[in-house]
């Protein structure tokens, strides 16, 4: 809660966007700093990839996590990067070249409209308590068991429910920890923030060279402002994790199957990597997504070598964790009896993908969004941009059965979308959110075929028209500032912490009589039976709303009244003082 | 194209298709195209802009709401429909030391219990942290339980309403 926790998060982040720009200039190369600004989304959610994978597998392997291995390793990353960098001939850019891709008026509304709904999130995350069931219940305290006892603590990772889970979420909050100086849950969601603005900023720089702005902002806002993604995606919670990872590694893949660009690859696999120790759902996508481009590259068999090896080196970041819980014996992720089998429990089959497709296409949850990515995927067939179309259709028909096959799998989960009985709408957010950031790509493809030109590219911009670039950066930033300027003018932004149950007394209004404040609740029962023994009856012993003790004699009707309570205690050697009275 | 623009050429290997570039299409096929193209992103506009000012606004709600509460509330937080009285945590983790272990009794006795409350231990194990739970402690946080059954132990807080921290002789 404190402005110290903010500078710590900020610079864990920091250090995942080095890491991500290290190894985005490694896979790739960039002509000028614009475009790294373009990508940097994109590599910050890679270098949040990294890190986290590698800090998981370290602590798989039993190596404690702390501040200096957290930095070595980042350190160890951004010199590996480099050295490999430089071997395959990649150059520093030189300043001052124009970015290849316009900013146009309609993307500085964008950049604008999505800029101020990630403020007004940053703002209701910045002070949340901790609500979420399965945060409280499991997911932070594995990420205060790493912080505390420094690894996998075998009493709270074999104990706690959901055992099998993979632990980079723990290990991420846990980093988040230990830059923030304490277990700061509150603040915690702020790192989940960062998270939710680099994958907008990530899927925003992707696409923004192939999707004109006017097709892709609508989008991105429609995502921010879903019912799930508003209230949830700040939560302490493994699942827009997943999503975040998973998505953007589909949509580097789309576009690898367009372009061919092997760097989008290397990232892919990264992030892919990261979302099978994030959540055991990430197995399940993560072969969905290699499917579905194997699937649309039958035609062209040299793609399937190098999506065979991103696909075995995301298996073999996997097995670790899975050795982890096997040695300790629990019990794994696949359901009882395989769930390969459909002569078991064969009545539930057709309920649960009835219940898959109906949570896919619930409005309340995830308003138009997938109804508009069907009407995208159809409209890139009918410009024959078949391969997209074809591979984010199979995407999504084999997220939502595999949603419908973890239902019928699994038979003591009930067919409901009620949360706390059945992850489905959980599950689901991943399809969504694909849908609504690949349906862009698909309607672009779409438009571009409708002005007869070849799929794929947005019309660079020169000349005069860069004068409307710097107005339209200009108009964005200038909103950007104009809320929270405004909101700071009205109210300022606090930084709560327990001093703020000492409010100074006002004249005029009734005030308490405070005998002392303490941490230590003896010390504040043996302060309470001296002044009960001196006769200051109705004194209380109590909680002081800010995790203190306090003795205090309450409800004083007038600061006058009150010290006259104070000169009648200072005759019997005691020192108390007055403050605000109220809750 | 516009006066001073200049389009990249750019196309984009392996998703021509077989007919070839989209150019090659009818006239009337490019307008259904672009028709529903233009059809998708203008319902995309409306479901993003429509909701905007609401979401924006609750956000906001959100944040008056977060920054109103006392910093106990806010630190409770989920624990607030679980543990019934925030002075149980707060006392347990003030008297038990960091480094000890605790375990969490139950019972009947609980004054404003409610359905949440047998949730008490996972809460604790949370909120308690570093201490460690474990059925040998010599710490007890007994909610509702039978405190003599505990054997020689110092109940060294009670709420009066069936909650209290007891520490076991050793």
């Amino acid at each position: 809660m404190t402005a110290g926790s903010l500078l710590g998060l900020l610079a864990l982040n920091l250090l995942f966007l080095v890491a991500g720009v290290a190894l985005l200039w490694t896979a790739r190369g960039w002509s000028g700093w614009l475009e790294l600004g373009r990508l940097s989304g994109v590599a910050y959610l890679s270098g949040v990839a990294l890190l986290c994978s590698a800090w998981t597998l370290l602590l798989v392997a039993g190596v404690p996590l702390s501040v200096g291995l957290m930095l070595g390793t980042a350190a160890a990353a951004v010199a590996g990067c480099g050295l490999l960098g430089a071997r395959l001939g990649r150059t520093l850019p030189s300043l001052g070249r124009p970015s290849p891709v316009p900013i146009t008026a309609v993307a500085a509304v964008g950049v604008a409209a999505a800029g101020v709904a990630l403020e007004a999130l940053f703002r209701a995350a910045r002070l949340s308590g901790l609500y979420a069931f399965d945060a409280w219940a499991f997911w932070v305290p594995k990420a205060k068991a790493i912080y505390f006892y420094g690894g996998l603590d075998e009493q709270i990772f074999t104990t706690l429910p959901g055992p099998s889970y993979p632990p980079l979420l723990p290990t991420l909050e846990a980093a988040a920890f230990h830059f923030m100086g304490s277990a700061d849950v509150v603040t915690l969601h702020l790192q989940l923030w960062a998270l939710a603005a680099g994958f907008v900023a990530a899927v925003a720089g992707l696409l923004a060279d192939r999707v004109p702005a006017w097709i892709l902002w609508p989008f991105l806002v429609l995502l921010l402002v879903l019912p799930r993604t508003s209230e949830y995606l700040t939560a302490p919670l493994a699942d827009f994790l997943l999503d975040e990872l998973f998505v953007l590694a589909a949509l580097l893949v789309a576009v690898w199957l367009l372009d061919g660009g092997g760097w989008r690859l290397v990232l892919a696999g990264t992030l892919l990597s990261a979302a099978v120790l994030t959540k055991r759902e990430g197995m399940l996508l993560a072969a969905c997504l290699l499917v579905a481009a194997l699937a649309v590259s039958a035609r062209r068999h040299e793609r399937w070598r190098p999506l065979l090896a991103t696909g075995a080196a995301v298996a073999l970041v996997a097995v670790p964790w899975r050795i982890w819980y096997a040695v300790e014996g629990l019990p794994g992720e696949a359901p009882p009896g395989g769930g390969l089998d459909p002569t078991e429990h064969g009545e539930r089959i057709w309920p649960s993908i009835r219940l898959a497709v109906e949570t896919l296409f619930d409005g309340g949850l995830w308003s138009v969004v997938t109804p508009l990515a069907v009407v995208s995927i159809v409209l890139a067939l009918l410009a024959r941009s078949v391969v997209p179309a074809a591979y984010v259709a199979t995407m999504l028909v084999l997220a939502t059965l595999g949603g419908a096959w973890l239902t019928w799998a699994f038979p003591d989960l009930p067919i409901t979308a009620e949360e706390s009985l059945n992850p489905i709408v959980r599950y689901t957010g991943a399809a969504v959110l694909l849908g609504a950031t690949a349906s862009p790509l698909l309607l672009a493809a779409a438009w571009q075929a409708a002005r007869g030109r070849a799929p794929g590219s947005v019309p660079a911009v020169t000349g005069p028209y860069r004068r409307t670039t710097r107005l339209a950066l200009a108009l964005a930033l200038a909103v950007l500032v104009v809320y929270p300027g405004a909101l700071l003018a009205v109210g300022g932004a606090g930084f709560p912490d327990r001093d703020d149950c000492a409010r100074a007394a006002v004249p005029g209004q009734p005030v308490d009589v405070v005998f002392g404040r303490f941490d230590d609740p003896t010390a504040a029962e043996a302060l309470y039976a001296r002044v009960i023994g001196a006769g200051f009856v109705g004194t209380e012993n109590q909680g002081d709303g800010c995790g203190r003790f306090e003795v205090t004699l309450e409800d004083v009707p007038s600061l006058e009244v009150g010290e006259g309570v104070i000169a009648e205690a200072r005759t019997v050697d005691l020192d108390p003082w007055l403050e605000r009275a109220g809750p | 194209m516009r006066r001073g623009t200049r389009a990249r050429g750019g196309s984009v290997a392996g998703d021509a298709g077989p007919v070839g570039l989209a150019g090659g299409q009818p006239g009337w096929h490019r307008r259904v195209l672009a028709a529903g193209v233009i059809a998708t992103v203008g319902v995309a506009t409306g479901f993003a802009v429509a909701p905007y000012p609401g979401t924006v606004g609750d956000l906001g709600e959100i944040a008056s709401s977060n920054s109103r509460l006392s910093f106990s509330d806010r630190e409770i937080a989920g624990g607030n429909a679980v543990v019934v009285d925030q002075a149980a945590m707060y006392q347990a983790r003030a008297r038990i030391p960091p480094d000890a272990a605790y375990r969490v009794e139950t019972g009947p006795g609980v004054e404003g219990a409610g359905a949440l409350t047998s949730f008490v231990a996972d809460y604790a194990r949370y909120f308690l942290m570093p201490r460690r739970l474990s059925a040998e402690a010599p710490w007890v946080l007994c909610y509702g339980c039978d405190v003599a059954a505990l054997g020689d132990a110092e109940v060294v807080w009670t709420n009066g309403a069936g909650i209290s921290v007891v520490r076991l002789a050793a």
